[in-house]
């Protein structure tokens, strides 16, 4: 009788016990998906120009710059199609270390490293019906006016624009995170005596002085309020470094 | 301890008394007082020609006594050794600033004891071994909002911006205790009730602390090191701070304390007692920290180096030729204080029940507390100036200040014993 009341109370002494060290009411950690995007543009101050087609052969497009007052060049804001290099990476969560995501370093290209190019201006405005100084026996149609970063300017200036590019895609880079994990983003223009001599040349250097790289993160369509710096100085090669943590 | 804790210590009270209160009050004999010793070093009190009446009832000693093993575990909430590590600014509009500490979480511990018990009533000598690792982590990582104090470090480059901000800490303290104990004990008083023993010898007692930090700049944000220019950006990536200190102390010296047993039962006794000691030793002290300032070297003659703020350490990082002029370099400081005297006090204290569970085995149950004060010293620089060396730099420490830290663990032991 004894033997089975000791082993009775040996064996709710253990119960109590474990129950006493085994409840645990701590609770999984969401690890939910969120998808982010990024994306790049540089804009600048940009003269404006008259652009037409043309039926010539040798010079499709034709354009003529606007001036304000005879010597001042009309400027308005626009973007600019523009290199750049760039890396993205990721702290998981509680971690302490950077995951590299996404990076242009040592990609070869046109320009390698600066395999990312942001996207050119392609608003049109209405614009004079005829040029200033037509070229006798061309035909002018579809006249309008567009900004120094526009591809018709480009196409005015024989210049090769590379397409647009964030890491392989033309508009937005798309990547998965989960809640908690810290994105940071880095990039940087390529220089102007590396780039512009390809581009669209000649290049006032105005637009240089005047150019801001950007960059901006959406999670899940929803505009991300990054820390750090989301938009350069106008100084040649300068970059951005910003971060955000999906909570 | 909390509530949760004293349920448990109340229902296991319970289970305890449940199997000796189911029994007949008259079926079970007169309780033979077998032994006179502490709570864990009982000794006997009537002769060894007694002979055991009942298979509950202790057997009588041997001619040269009794040996007596104990064992026993506990989870001791961990009281006074909160180590700060980190403050927190909790922003302008608030203008509040909170202090974080690495609170020490309950580990799981386990005692051992071994008593002889004299014959012939001439009390015992009891062996007892107390350790306590207590291992607990802090930490807070978010990444770009730097608003956590470098309390560890050395103030002067502590933080990317050297405003003594980190956007993320992990930190550590670890607690270590251990004391053995030769004691002699003696009844002082019995009544057919209640039986008071005394004990008093010697202890020898070792406590150590060693609480650290690493502080990050994790998302820094600082211009990009991409190409054009051709740095290596690890080179110039915001490195950790670190800051440690450390205390161990090790002493001998003497103690006592006291023990009542009270029979509520046959085979249950109610029973608490204290114990204080007086130990005196050696201490080593050790404080550490490591912060980290970037450097520009002009390339041009006379190459004039300069330590840039924060906001020109961005400039020069935006340019292709200045990132390049840029190094980044470690402030170290470490402060020794080693074979110092020290004394520290042990102070314990227990109550619950015990119950002979089956001839000599007993189980007992104690709510018990125990107290080392001032065993734990933190060392920490007041004056300092960071002196070129052949190798870099590093701090050289002109003052320091010492806090003497206490210790004290609550908790439930369990714990059997057993008589040969």
């Amino acid at each position: 009788m004894n033997t089975v009341r000791l082993s009775t109370a040996a064996s709710v002494l253990m119960l109590l016990l474990a129950a006493s060290t085994s409840c645990n009411s701590s609770q999984p950690t969401q690890n939910e998906s969120q998808v982010v995007s990024l994306s790049f543009s540089a804009r600048s101050t940009n003269p404006t120009w008259d652009c037409w087609d043309t039926d010539s052969a040798a010079q499709p497009v034709y354009c003529e710059q606007i001036f304000i007052l005879p010597g001042v060049p009309e400027r308005i804001s626009g973007l600019m199609p523009w290199a750049l290099s760039a890396e993205v990476s990721i702290i998981p969560e509680g971690k302490t270390a950077e995951q590299v995501v996404a990076t242009t370093v040592g990609v070869a290209g046109v320009y390698t490293s600066f395999t990312n190019v942001t996207a050119p201006d392609t608003a049109l405005y209405s614009g004079r019906v005829v040029p200033a100084n037509p070229t006798a026996g061309v035909a002018y149609s579809n006249p309008r006016k567009v900004a120094q970063g526009s591809p018709v300017y480009a196409a005015f200036t024989k210049a090769s624009i590379p397409p647009p590019n964030v890491f392989g895609s033309p508009s937005t880079y798309d990547f998965t995170v989960h809640k908690g994990d810290t994105i940071i983003v880095r990039a940087r223009k390529i220089r102007v005596q590396d780039y512009v001599s390809a581009l669209v040349a000649p290049f006032p250097g105005d637009e240089v002085l005047s150019l801001k790289l950007s960059g901006s993160l959406t999670i899940n369509g929803a505009v991300a309020n990054a820390l750090g710096t989301t938009q350069s100085l106008n100084a040649d090669a300068t970059g951005i470094t910003f971060s955000y943590t999906v909570r | 301890m909390s509530v949760k804790s004293w349920w448990v210590a109340v229902l296991c009270g319970a289970v305890l008394a449940w199997p000796a209160a189911a029994q007949e009050p008259g079926a079970e004999p007169k309780p033979k007082d077998t032994e006179t010793a502490p709570k864990d070093a009982p000794a006997e009190t009537k002769p060894e020609e007694s002979k055991p009446k009942h298979a509950f009832e202790e057997p009588p000693l041997h001619r040269w006594g009794g040996l007596r093993l104990t064992a026993y575990v506990w989870q001791p909430s961990v009281g006074g050794a909160d180590d700060a590590v980190a403050t927190r600014f909790n922003g302008t509009a608030r203008g509040l600033n909170a202090g974080l500490t690495v609170s020490n979480n309950p580990a799981l511990s386990d005692g051992y004891g071994a008593t002889w018990l004299l014959p012939h009533q001439l009390g015992a000598i009891d062996f007892g071994y107390d350790a306590i690792k207590n291992t607990s982590p802090l930490e807070r990582l978010d990444p770009g909002t730097f608003l956590y104090g470098e309390t560890l470090v050395l103030p002067d480059f502590a933080g990317i911006a050297d405003n003594g901000y980190a956007d993320g800490f992990r930190a550590q303290s670890v607690t270590k205790s251990r004391r053995f104990r030769v004691e002699y004990a003696h009844t002082a008083f019995e009544t057919p009730r209640a039986r008071g023993t005394w004990h008093a010898g010697l202890r020898q007692l070792g406590h150590s602390k060693d609480v650290q930090a690493t502080y990050y700049a994790l998302a820094a944000n600082l211009p990009p090191i991409l190409p054009p220019s051709n740095v290596n950006p690890d080179l110039l990536a915001p490195r950790a701070d670190f800051g440690q200190w450390q205390s161990d102390f090790s002493g001998n010296g003497v103690g006592a304390g006291f023990d009542i047993q009270y029979h509520v039962h046959p085979r249950v006794d109610v029973v608490g007692g204290f114990s204080l000691g007086l130990v005196t030793g050696k201490q080593k002290l050790q404080y550490r920290s490591r912060t980290h300032f970037y450097l520009w070297t002009n390339p041009n003659p006379p190459n004039e180096q300069i330590i840039p703020t924060f906001s020109e350490l961005a400039g020069f990082l935006g340019s292709v030729t200045d990132t390049q002029a840029l190094s980044q370099l470690d402030a170290a400081a470490s402060l020794i204080e080693d074979n110092a005297s020290h004394a520290a006090e042990d102070f314990e204290g227990y109550f619950g029940v015990e119950g002979r569970a089956w001839r000599t085995l007993r189980v007992f149950l104690h709510v018990r507390a125990w107290a080392l004060v001032n065993a734990a010293t933190e060392m920490r620089p007041t004056s300092e100036a960071l002196a070129t060396t052949t190798t870099g730099f590093a701090y050289a420490v002109s003052s320091y200040r010492k806090t003497e830290h206490s210790v004290a663990y609550e908790g439930i032991v369990l714990g059997l014993s057993y008589r040969f």
